[in-house]
């Protein structure tokens, strides 16, 4: 059985809780070296190797909301959803077509009426004459 | 008993100017409705327009490593050629440069956006103006042609009848309102409570790309202004913070949650005019000698009418 939103959404919560963990420990180390009076040549390249592994950490962060984003979007809670708003779409435009339709016979039964009454007044001067 | 309860109406009718059950004003929280969803359609698609270009770029990047597995075409091949009908290229079953990453959820929020205008239609749809003109035009040939078969005028009876015809109609038409506008209200609110709150979910990991690359400049720049501390270093790292600053204030969770809100208004206002309603009836109740006069009118006209 394919994974539901929820579920998709709650393992890449996990799994971004973790690399936001990898991430603070990198700035927060990052930071101490840069806090320094003096940086000294291994500062210097414990700085670079950190800027390395902050940059490996955030692509996984990335990874992990791309990946996710394309399978919540694919799971049947959407499908789902989709097919129910368009349900209720589809029974409120009934009812306005309901409400129009009436309208466009009100019509006819007017233009109806005008011939009955036309035809009425003919009698009714034929009657006269008659 | 049934036409004097049809003629009671019409008298109460008569009594409020036809215009006793008018359907709730709907006008502001359903352009606030409205409103809302195109803010969240608007927040939406440039989340995932920045995402997509992400998305893109490590495509690229994974088809660099890996060229021998970039095809034409979805199937792996046969597209491209003189002959074919399209020219795509493939990556692992992906197309390796995607138009959207969120495709079904922005389907979703058209459809959301798509029953804001169809409340609109229904709360606008009338029909009484044209019913009116009919039943003004019917009920004068009618008694046009009961005078001349009976002798009697019966003119002067035509104008109530029309009139009840058109407050009868008003009423149905405000049932059909009021019936399909608290059906869908009731539906869509439980729909619109998980669609929000998944939009929200999406929309938080969508914009994180945008988020590491911004701390990735901070960073960089943090790191050039602690080698080489100078003005133009300063500077840059500054701007660097203030951008992420201003991302990381940005809440797109507020921009959904605004849609169910403003659905909540609207289902509120909806209850409300049950309120009103009952309340016009009581006040209709007390006229009760009109009732009588339009009822032996309207008898009168069926006995000349006869």
């Amino acid at each position: 059985m394919a994974p539901t939103f929820a579920e998709i959404a709650a393992d890449a919560e996990r799994a971004l809780a973790g690399l936001d963990a990898v991430n603070r420990a990198i700035a927060a180390e990052a930071e101490a070296i840069r806090a320094k009076p003096a940086l000294t040549a291994a500062d210097k390249a414990r700085l670079k190797e950190l800027a390395e592994g902050e940059n490996k950490v955030l692509d996984e962060i990335d990874a992990v909301a791309l990946d996710t984003v394309q399978r919540l979007d694919a799971t049947a809670d959407i499908r789902d959803l989709i097919a129910r708003v368009r349900k209720i779409n589809a029974d409120l435009n009934k009812a306005t077509a309901k409400i129009r339709k009436i309208g466009r016979i009100a019509d006819a039964v007017g233009a109806a009426s005008d011939g009955i009454k036309k035809v009425s007044d003919k009698l009714a001067k034929l009657t006269k004459d008659g | 008993m049934r036409r004097a309860g049809v003629m009671r109406c019409a008298v109460l009718a008569l009594a409020v100017g036809l215009a006793g059950c008018a359907a709730p004003d709907l006008g502001a929280p359903l352009t606030a409705f409205s409103d809302s969803i195109g803010k969240a359609e608007t927040t939406f698609a440039k989340a995932d327009q920045a995402a997509t270009a992400r998305e893109n770029q490590r495509r690229v990047e994974r088809a660099v490593a890996e060229p021998n597995k970039v095809v034409r075409g979805q199937a792996g091949g046969g597209e491209c050629l003189a002959s074919s009908q399209a020219c795509s290229l493939w990556f692992e079953g992906e197309p390796l440069r995607a138009a959207t990453l969120v495709g079904q959820q922005r389907i979703l929020l058209r459809e959301l956006g798509n029953y804001a205008e169809a409340l609109k239609q229904l709360t606008a749809a009338d029909s009484t103006g044209k019913v009116k003109a009919a039943a003004d035009k019917a009920t004068v040939a009618i008694s046009s042609i009961a005078t001349l078969v009976s002798g009697v005028p019966a003119a002067g009876f035509a104008a109530p009848v029309a009139q009840l015809v058109t407050w009868i109609y008003g009423r149905y038409q405000d049932n059909l309102k009021r019936s399909a506008l608290r059906h869908a209200t009731g539906e869509m609110a439980p729909v619109l409570a998980s669609a929000t709150q998944k939009f929200a979910t999406t929309t938080r990991l969508l914009i994180l790309p945008e988020r590491t690359a911004a701390q990735r400049d901070v960073s960089r720049a943090a790191d050039a202004f602690r080698l080489q501390p100078t003005p133009a270093a300063a500077t840059a790292y500054l701007d660097k913070a203030e951008r992420m600053d201003a991302l990381l204030k940005g809440n797109p969770d507020a921009v959904f949650q605004q849609i169910d809100e403003t659905h909540k208004e609207l289902v509120r206002v909806l209850g409300d005019s049950d309120l009103s309603l009952a309340e016009l009836f009581q006040r209709i109740d007390k006229l009760g000698a009109d009732i009588e006069t339009l009822a032996k009118a309207v008898e009168a006209f069926h006995k000349a009418a006869g």
